[in-house]
């Protein structure tokens, strides 16, 4: 049912593309061929390497070779680039359904093709044109980037409507999840590479077309390391704090469990994905300065004298100072300090009261404490679920946020939430 | 119990750095006259183009990129190869002098101090060696000096690049050294190796630009500046990232050390000492990072045992600790080796790193020179090797190590 209403969709864009195709081409000047040979040639050969770099999402690098191919043969060149660029062998090799290759084809085509009429309605001139260079200045910096926004917008639409058809979602639900406002730093990107390599084969620099693109190439392949290496952190992170903990058998493992419900509870609060990961790091680490207490203070089995717990109140103001130091960990900082404030201000080390509690720290105090009942300690063992459950919605109000013991607790009702992984 | 780390920086070999280069502006400004006076094309001063490879200029040294070690390199070789092929030497030394001297009261209006002294010496190396490469104009002018330049015209580019580029790294390896780093050909390798692609970067968008300069104009200039920022940037926040890798394990050191107080701080000493034995010791980059971590890392099997005084098992602990950590997995030998140096096929860096952290210990117990006179009588072999140079750094006072 569904695939069927995709199939109709997309013949209707092969119906239009053949349409428009044949009404706009046969108007175009003869292009020489072996520019754009060559923009189809490198297109195939980058595949849709999408440039992954840090600052915007991923957009694909064949998209300036299409830009590049609309400024050179306008609407010939958008078309056939457009075509080439739907192409990939990955998609092949992974044997997409044939329904998405061919959507593909379609809407690039269409969108490649309309995006160079739109550059020739608005006056521009082609590079491949011997008058290129007589257009105004308004034009050569207008036309342009008219076609970039109208190839931008067209594809986005027509990967919209698709999604709709699959999906079945809104037309706002769809605008939301696609959310095009997070592209528009890779479209300058692109289209300004676009506009060089266009410039390039207008002249046959072909040595030069490659000098372009080898370092979009290379940052690829750096960015592919920074993943790497920015996941390898919080696996670091997550065992050097084990190993340190390590040496108390009662502490053993707390701060991996609080973070897996540190985690789980930021999640169902409704934070930013951002957020949900700064609380699993702050988690991980927010009692590193109970490291630094005597192993014997820890694991005394006695009441602990007025000095000796001092000390280990200081345990947020250590860990805080020690994560101070490394810029990357500067944001887990006052949720290390604040983890043991309580709402009604009688917590440590600052007194806050309520709100001023960072919200993310409310959220570590509830799950640290739900941890530390559960588990067994030098003094006592540990509670059962059921009286830990019991005693957070006692201190709800006093010393949790009563909003986030109610989240916790349901979040533990859930069959899904793994509880008792001691 | 845990004191603040400031960061001190005095600049050492500071009259050494500035004749070295007041020599090379000498010959970079008498090669720009010499070379460019002769060329004779300086119409009249081109103050929008100046201008404009000024401000490409200022942008590229702010990004300066931040090496895992700690040093800082800006590179403008980009901007450099292009000023030289459109403009007049004269134009392009002016443009990149302002920008310097700009930058540098920037830096020194943060923060007076070592770090910008470094910075304004920089500056005129940068400004001296583009009088150096202003010889080599003409090969870079040939875009526009060519009724049809064809695609040859790129390879004279791309190779006055490279040489500009190696220039660029050689003089910076030399007032490195000067300034009692590594020496000169380590330098080099040091800087290759993380700074070798933004370089590659940077000569490929020159040629581009050059190339399609007769018909964009300063457009195609402004556009690959753009681009070679957006390159730079993504390098950049690899690099931080490394960095903050870095950071985290020597906060982790240290908290690990917080209940050992007779230890407090013993993992960074040891770590500043063999970084600096390390670079004497021709290590790369890489293997400087992996001695680093090890070194602050070396007493991880400590934790939780320190009443047991076996070296070896607490060694094979750490070692077996860091085995399971990705990205850490390669220095599980340097840890598992720091007490048993004999062994054969015992890396360079352990022996590094067990000798550093002997070298504290008995520092701390019985003072500087009996701690050395100790390990003199009692080393040998590469170890032996490794506390000449140690020797050489602590009565140099290369590594100042902060006392708990």
């Amino acid at each position: 049912m569904m695939s069927r209403r995709l199939w109709v969709y997309v013949a209707v864009l092969f119906i239009a593309a053949l349409t428009l195709g044949l009404l706009i081409l046969p108007h175009q000047d003869v292009v020489e061929p072996l520019p754009l040979v060559a923009l189809v040639l490198l297109t195939v050969a980058l595949g849709n390497m999408a440039i992954e770099l840090p600052f915007a999402v991923s957009m694909s690098l064949a998209f300036a070779s299409v830009f590049a191919g609309i400024l050179y043969a306008g609407p010939l060149g958008g078309a056939i680039l457009g075509l080439a660029s739907s192409v990939s062998l990955q998609e092949i090799k992974e044997r997409k359904p044939l329904v998405r290759i061919l959507f593909n084809m379609a809407q690039l085509f269409l969108a490649g093709l309309l995006a160079g009429w739109v550059l020739i309605l608005a006056g521009g001139r082609l590079l491949s044109s011997a008058d290129y260079s007589s257009q105004g200045p308004v034009v050569t910096l207008l036309a342009p980037t008219l076609a970039v926004f109208v190839f931008f917008v067209l594809n986005l639409t027509f990967v919209g409507f698709s999604l709709i058809l699959r999906t079945r979602l809104t037309v706002r639900q769809t605008l939301d999840a696609m959310n095009p406002g997070s592209y528009w730093v890779s479209l300058l990107v692109l289209a300004l590479l676009g506009y060089a390599m266009a410039h390039l084969i207008s002249i046959s620099s072909w040595f030069g077309l490659l000098l372009l693109v080898l370092p979009f190439t290379m940052a690829r392949q750096t960015f592919r390391v920074y993943v790497e290496l920015t996941e390898a952190y919080t696996e670091t992170v997550r065992s050097l704090v084990a190993a340190i903990e390590a040496k108390d058998r009662y502490t053993r493992g707390h701060s991996e469990r609080v973070a897996i419900h540190a985690r789980q509870l930021a999640a169902s609060l409704g934070f930013s994905s951002a957020d949900v990961g700064l609380a699993e790091r702050a988690a991980l680490l927010h009692d590193v300065g109970k490291i630094g207490i005597s192993q014997a203070t820890l694991t005394s089995p006695v009441q602990l004298t007025a000095a000796e717990v001092r000390q280990v109140r200081r345990h947020p103001v250590i860990g805080a100072d020690l994560t101070q130091d490394v810029a990357f960990l500067s944001d887990v900082v006052p949720i290390v300090r604040h983890h043991h404030e309580r709402v009604d201000g009688a917590g440590y080390p600052d007194g806050l009261v309520g709100s001023e509690i960072p919200m993310l720290a409310r959220v570590l105090a509830v799950v640290d404490s739900y941890d530390a009942m559960t588990s067994d300690r030098a003094y006592r063992p540990g509670m059962s679920d059921d009286d830990a459950r019991v005693e957070l919605k006692r201190v709800a109000g006093s010393q949790l946020d009563t909003r986030v013991v109610t989240a916790f607790t349901a979040l533990l009702d859930e069959p899904s939430a793994e509880v008792d992984d001691q | 119990m845990i004191a603040a780390r400031v960061p001190r920086h005095r600049e050492r070999g500071v009259l050494a750095q500035s004749v070295f280069v007041f020599v090379l502006a000498v010959i970079g400004g008498g090669v720009a006259l010499g070379f460019g006076g002769g060329l004779g094309q300086l119409r009249s001063f081109d103050y929008l183009s100046a201008g404009a490879f000024a401000a490409a200029f200022f942008v590229l040294r702010l990004l300066a990129l931040k090496l895992p070690q700690g040093d800082e390199v800006p590179i403008s070789v980009m901007a450099g190869l292009c000023a030289l092929g459109v403009l007049h030497a004269t134009e392009a030394l002016a443009a990149a002098a302002v920008v310097g001297l700009l930058d540098s009261a920037v830096r020194f209006a943060q923060a007076p101090g070592g770090r910008a002294v470094r910075r304004a010496l920089d500056t005129v190396r940068g400004v001296a060696v583009l009088g150096v490469v202003s010889a080599f104009q003409p090969l870079l002018q040939l875009p526009l000096t060519l009724d049809q330049p064809g695609d040859e015209v790129l390879i004279p580019i791309v190779l006055v690049g490279l040489g500009y580029a190696l220039l660029d790294v050689a003089t910076v390896a030399i007032q490195e050294w000067l300034a009692g780093g590594a020496n000169v050909m380590q330098g080099v390798q040091l800087l290759v190796r993380p700074l070798g692609s933004v370089y590659l970067v940077h000569i490929a968008m020159a040629a581009v630009v050059l190339r399609v300069y007769p018909a964009l104009g300063l457009w195609a200039f402004g556009i690959a500046v753009l681009m070679t920022l957006i390159l730079q940037n993504s390098f950049n926040l690899y690099l931080r990232i490394r960095r903050a890798y870095g950071d985290t394990i020597e906060a982790l050191a240290h908290a690990a050390e917080l209940d050992r107080p007779q230890d407090a701080g013993h993992a960074q000493r040891v770590a500043d000492l063999a970084i600096a034995v390390g670079r004497r010791m021709a290590l790369t980059s890489h293997e400087l990072e992996h001695v680093r971590y090890a070194a602050l890392l070396h007493d991880l099997g400590r934790i939780g045992h320190a009443d047991d005084e076996d070296e070896a098992a607490h060694a094979a602990r750490g070692a077996e600790i860091v085995e399971g950590i990705p990205f850490l997995e390669p220095i599980s030998p340097l840890i598992a080796h720091h007490h048993s140096l004999d062994a054969p096929g015992t890396p360079l860096g352990a022996a590094i790193v067990g000798v550093c952290s002997r070298y504290d210990r008995l520092r701390m117990q019985h003072g500087v020179s009996a701690a050395l006179e100790t390990l003199k009588a009692g080393e040998v072999g590469r170890r032996a090797g490794v506390v000449r140079e140690l020797e050489r750094i602590v009565t140099a006072g290369i590594a100042e190590v902060t006392m708990p």
